[in-house]
């Protein structure tokens, strides 16, 4: 049997049951769905702004009745918006972003992703590891990690208090240096000493 | 006072366009089924997506999260973005094609952000049913990385040729075919040339 035939044999194990399809259709149908039913704050915003608009153009009509009224398009920034180096991830979030100098393993592809233009990823992939690494403005752990975790260990690296989790050694460290919040994330785990020479490399 | 009262009416003709256009673009932030459709027909609309591509929206999403409520989520907010945005479609295959293009990005939103549950019904069904060799290779496809596992996917279930997986994905169809050969590559080093890979892209 072919890997497609297996694959697909595999997937046909996934399916929308009967139970689900009720529960999605109730969901999406139900009066309180965002799609219907009672309008939204923004939507309500968006409505009182059109009532200020037109009140300040009836005042200001007659002051302007010679001129063209253009309505700019509506611009929306991609949430996910890949970039093709870390130059060009820092464009697109606004702050220096820089490749990590040190990695515990040779990196055969990496990845530059822009979160909502607000949040820096840089992903970098071995032949069976892998490390996350994330810049954003502020101080809060940006690193998307919820897991509980076994171990934490407060360590000091150029005076910045970085906290490393894990489940025996450490897999995660998330720190700030008081302006910008950093995570860096791995598939696998190293002592406290390796990891004080990662962060200490980072820019 | 010919050219004041022209001057006048072009001012009251502006203004009532003006005024039109705002009170439509409130009526449509305010109302529902602003788009003309009634309650009705938007539910038997879902019904019909549902029905047509669920199953595909839903393993796809399966194939990034390992986790049947996630997958679930990904597929009704995936509808739901359909009935918002009520794009226009060509065929049933561009339809489709948008929808996994819009499950992927979902899916990839909370992988960002680590909204991922660690349950794979799927393992344990396999398990359960002790097909082995079904087992071992949802593993080898499981332990590839994400963007090596969806064009996987695309490409082995969905049966789509580069340059369209490439479309859904938002990616140039170089990028694809490198990331189909890595992800065989390493499925190869897995499954030791176990199972035929079928190398015509």
């Amino acid at each position: 049997m072919t890997l497609r035939k297996r694959y697909e044999v595999i997937m046909e194990h996934i399916t929308v049951t009967d139970e689900m399809r009720r529960r999605i259709l109730a969901n999406i149908q139900s009066p309180a769905s965002p799609r219907c039913g009672r309008p939204t704050v923004r939507k309500m915003l968006a409505a009182a702004a059109c009532l200020v608009l037109i009140l300040a153009g009836a005042a200001l009509l007659p002051r302007s009745f010679t001129e063209e009224t253009v309505i700019p398009p509506v611009q929306t920034t991609p949430e996910l918006t890949e970039c093709a180096s870390a130059g060009e991830l820092s464009g697109a979030v606004g702050f220096p972003v820089s490749d990590l100098p040190v990695l515990p393993f040779e990196a055969t592809e990496v990845s530059y992703l822009s979160l909502w233009g607000e949040l820096a990823q840089i992903q970098y992939l071995g032949a069976e590891e892998q490390a996350v690494f994330r810049k954003s403005a502020g101080t809060g752990d940006n690193s998307g990690d919820y897991n509980r975790y076994e171990t934490a260990k407060e360590i000091s690296v150029r005076g910045n208090t970085v906290t490393l989790k894990g489940n025996g050694g450490y897999c995660l460290a998330v720190w700030s240096d008081g302006t910008y919040a950093y995570s860096l994330s791995l598939s696998f785990e190293l002592p406290a000493e390796q990891w004080s020479e990662l962060v200490a490399a980072v820019r | 006072m010919e050219l004041c009262l022209k001057q006048t009416a072009g001012f009251a003709r502006t203004a009532g366009e003006l005024w039109k256009a705002l009170l439509r673009f409130a009526a449509k932030s305010v109302l529902p089924f602003s788009s003309g459709e009634s309650r009705e027909a938007l539910n038997q609309r879902a019904e019909e997506i549902l029905d047509r591509h669920g199953n595909n929206i839903l393993r796809f999403a399966y194939s990034y999260l390992h986790n049947m409520s996630d997958a679930e989520e990904v597929l009704q907010d995936t509808l739901l973005q359909l009935l918002r945005k009520a794009p226009a479609f060509e065929n049933s295959s561009h339809e489709k094609a948008w929808l996994l293009r819009v499950a992927a990005n979902l899916c990839k939103n909370r992988i960002s952000y680590n909204r991922i549950r660690r349950t794979d019904e799927l393992d344990d069904t396999l398990a359960a049913e002790e097909q082995e060799d079904l087992s071992f290779v949802w593993e080898a496809v499981k332990s590839l990385p994400e963007q090596y596992r969806e064009v996987i996917h695309l490409f082995y279930y969905e049966g789509y040729p580069a340059a369209r997986i490439a479309e859904i994905l938002g990616r140039n169809e170089a990028t694809v075919r490198s990331h189909l050969h890595r992800g065989r590559e390493k499925l190869r080093e897995v499954l030791k040339e176990a199972y035929d890979f079928e190398e015509t892209v």
